[in-house]
């Protein structure tokens, strides 16, 4: 029932990820199109597309991360024994759990009811909504870095992605 | 205080093999909380001002073009025509492969993209060829860092974002560094082959072949038109660029070459949002450090060390290729020009250094060392495309490598190389 649960969460996460990215190249070019057709930018374009850019990215970030495509500086870790080695990696898990827990609850419940008030310039929506995409991802990101946590405690090596991603 | 508890938590937390952009995280936390009586809440303040900026849009937009492109099967009709072109000089299929890193630079904006697209069909062919596996791996790497020096180009949105430099300055001042990259290559392949006695293409392409061809790729060759001539005549910005390409790509994808199929797309969007989500994080953590770093005063610090060490620019310019040479080595492009370049930007304008020279260096320095281990990306794909191992693709990479670090110093020391365009559009 809840890996059901869980799983149908997931394909909510990922369609609503892939319409986002859709939506935001179409508004990118629609931008131009008002430009040159229409003759006028509305300027909403501009702010959908951004805030629909950190949202998807933000929510995305869960997925990059437990695909191990986060990558870190490896090869100087590879170099300690083994043992040595689980006690680094279960150390780094716990001090980025810290500081993901501290974006979380900072942006949760100091942050997002400050914004509440502010009303973004063209759209007029509080600027609560794409402020939100920090903590929520850095509470999903929590997520996952418990579950690698657990993974380094069993002794599991996570999976590394065959090649970095990178621009 | 702070300085030393961010530089020991830094170094530490880098070593540790912690995600970048985590452990640039956890130093500005540390950070934050040696300054005290600062609210920690201006942790996911900064990390949401810091990528919330429409220039970054680009970034999805050219790996989806890229992507699009890929799996659209666009390149092969660019592949002929470089063949077409260059193929009939000695060593003829690394020189097309070299021409058409060059031409697809006009299109992505990144080096992965340009390695990944031209060398999953190059590597084979010029193994089939006769070209060791290994050799036309490193031709692969070597020319697909014109990616981002040729325009578009991500890294020099990103050096733009922190700076405030003009993208269309700094995309004209890519041209002529990238064009001589190509040529060096193109230099070292004809010598290479004459030594191992590589081929160049026998048979003519009669009349009717050539124009066939020409038609073919005339879908793919509009594109660095459409994206390039857009952003210099003003039509749309570098981000609009990437957009309008996205749309063109589908369209070709869809309706002309029918090679793109709906159910391909989602996953495609998916990987788009994940590329995108690694940069930005690190964006985000970085702004906060980078707020934290310039509230100690560390670009007015840096600036007064150089001074003392020399008031010549060029001396300054030495020092700063070779950190970013080595940093270029121990990380990615992204991380280095979020770290490095709002300290060494203002002292490089102390120095009176023109801001559109100095994003060139940085640019086509940290491309370089996309091509050295531990961290080099493209060197990576390179040898995951022709299943060969690191070390067996570094030994026939060396001599483009070299050719590549004397391109970086022409440009450094004669300054036209890289402002005459620039100059002459007016930037």
């Amino acid at each position: 029932m809840i890996r059901r649960l869980i799983r149908y969460a997931d394909r909510a996460l990922y369609w609503t990820i892939v319409l986002q990215v859709a939506v935001m190249a179409l508004v990118v070019n629609l931008q131009v199109f008002n430009r040159y057709v229409v003759n006028y930018v509305f300027g909403w374009e501009e702010e959908t597309a951004r805030y629909l850019m950190v949202w998807s990215s933000f929510l995305a970030a869960a997925y990059a991360l437990r695909s191990g495509e986060q990558l870190g500086m490896q090869f100087v870790v590879r170099l300690l024994p083994g043992r040595v080695q689980r006690v680094v990696r279960i150390a780094c898990h716990a001090t980025v759990m810290i500081f993901l827990g501290v974006v979380a609850y900072q942006g949760l419940f100091v942050m997002i009811p400050q914004q509440l008030d502010q009303v973004s310039p063209s759209l007029g929506i509080t600027m609560a909504i794409p402020y939100a995409a920090v903590p929520i991802s850095a509470a999903m990101l929590l997520g996952v870095e418990s579950l690698l946590l657990l993974e380094a405690w069993r002794g599991q090596e996570t999976a590394m992605a065959a090649a970095p991603i990178e621009i | 205080m702070v300085l030393q508890t961010v530089t020991g938590l830094f170094v530490l937390t880098m070593l540790s093999g912690m995600p970048i952009s985590f452990a640039i995280g956890v130093t500005a936390l540390g950070g934050i909380l040696v300054m005290q009586g600062i609210p920690l809440v201006v942790i996911p303040q900064k990390m949401f001002i810091g990528t919330d900026a429409f220039p970054l849009l680009a970034i999805p937009l050219f790996v989806l073009g890229g992507d699009l492109m890929l799996k659209g099967e666009i390149t092969s009709g660019l592949l002929r025509f470089a063949d077409l072109v260059v193929g009939r000089i000695r060593g003829g299929l690394a020189h097309a492969t070299i021409f058409s890193c060059m031409i697809f630079a006009g299109i992505t904006g990144s080096a992965v993209a340009d390695a990944s697209a031209i060398g999953s069909v190059m590597i084979p062919s010029m193994h089939r060829a006769g070209y060791p596996k290994n050799y036309a791996a490193a031709v692969t790497a070597a020319a697909s860092i014109m990616g981002p020096i040729i325009p578009p180009s991500l890294v020099m949105v990103f050096f733009s974002l922190v700076t405030g430099a003009s993208v269309g300055g700094l995309f004209m001042g890519g041209v002529v560094p990238g064009v001589l990259i190509a040529g060096s290559l193109m230099t070292i392949n004809y010598v290479n082959s004459r030594r191992h006695g590589y081929q160049r293409r026998e048979n003519r392409y009669s009349w009717r072949e050539t124009i066939t061809i020409c038609r073919d790729s005339v879908l793919v060759l509009l594109m660095p038109l459409i994206i390039v001539g857009g952003i210099l005549g003003g039509i749309f910005t570098a981000t609009e660029a990437a957009g309008v390409g996205v749309t063109y790509a589908l369209l070709v994808g869809f309706f002309i070459l029918r090679t793109l199929k709906l159910r391909d797309l989602p996953e495609m969007l998916m990987n788009t949002a994940k590329v995108t989500s690694v940069v930005l994080l690190l964006l985000a953590t970085t702004n906060v450090l980078s707020w934290i770093v310039t509230m100690e005063n560390v670009p007015q610090l840096t600036l007064a060390f150089f001074t003392r060490i020399s008031k010549d620019p060029r001396v300054f310019l030495l020092l700063v290729n070779a950190l970013f040479l080595f940093t270029g080595c121990i990380i990615d492009t992204a991380p280095a020009i979020f770290l490095l370049v709002p300290i060494f930007a203002p002292v490089a304008k102390g120095y009176g250094i023109d801001l559109i020279h100095f994003g060139i260096i940085v640019t086509v320095n940290l491309c370089i060392g996309l091509l050295t281990p531990p961290v080099g990306s493209c060197i990576f794909i390179g040898s995951s495309l022709a299943k060969i191992s690191i070390e067996e693709l570094l030994r026939p990479l060396w001599p483009f490598l070299i050719a590549e670090v004397a391109i970086l110093f022409l440009i450094t020391y004669y300054t036209p190389t890289v402002m005459f365009l620039p100059r002459l559009l007016g930037y």
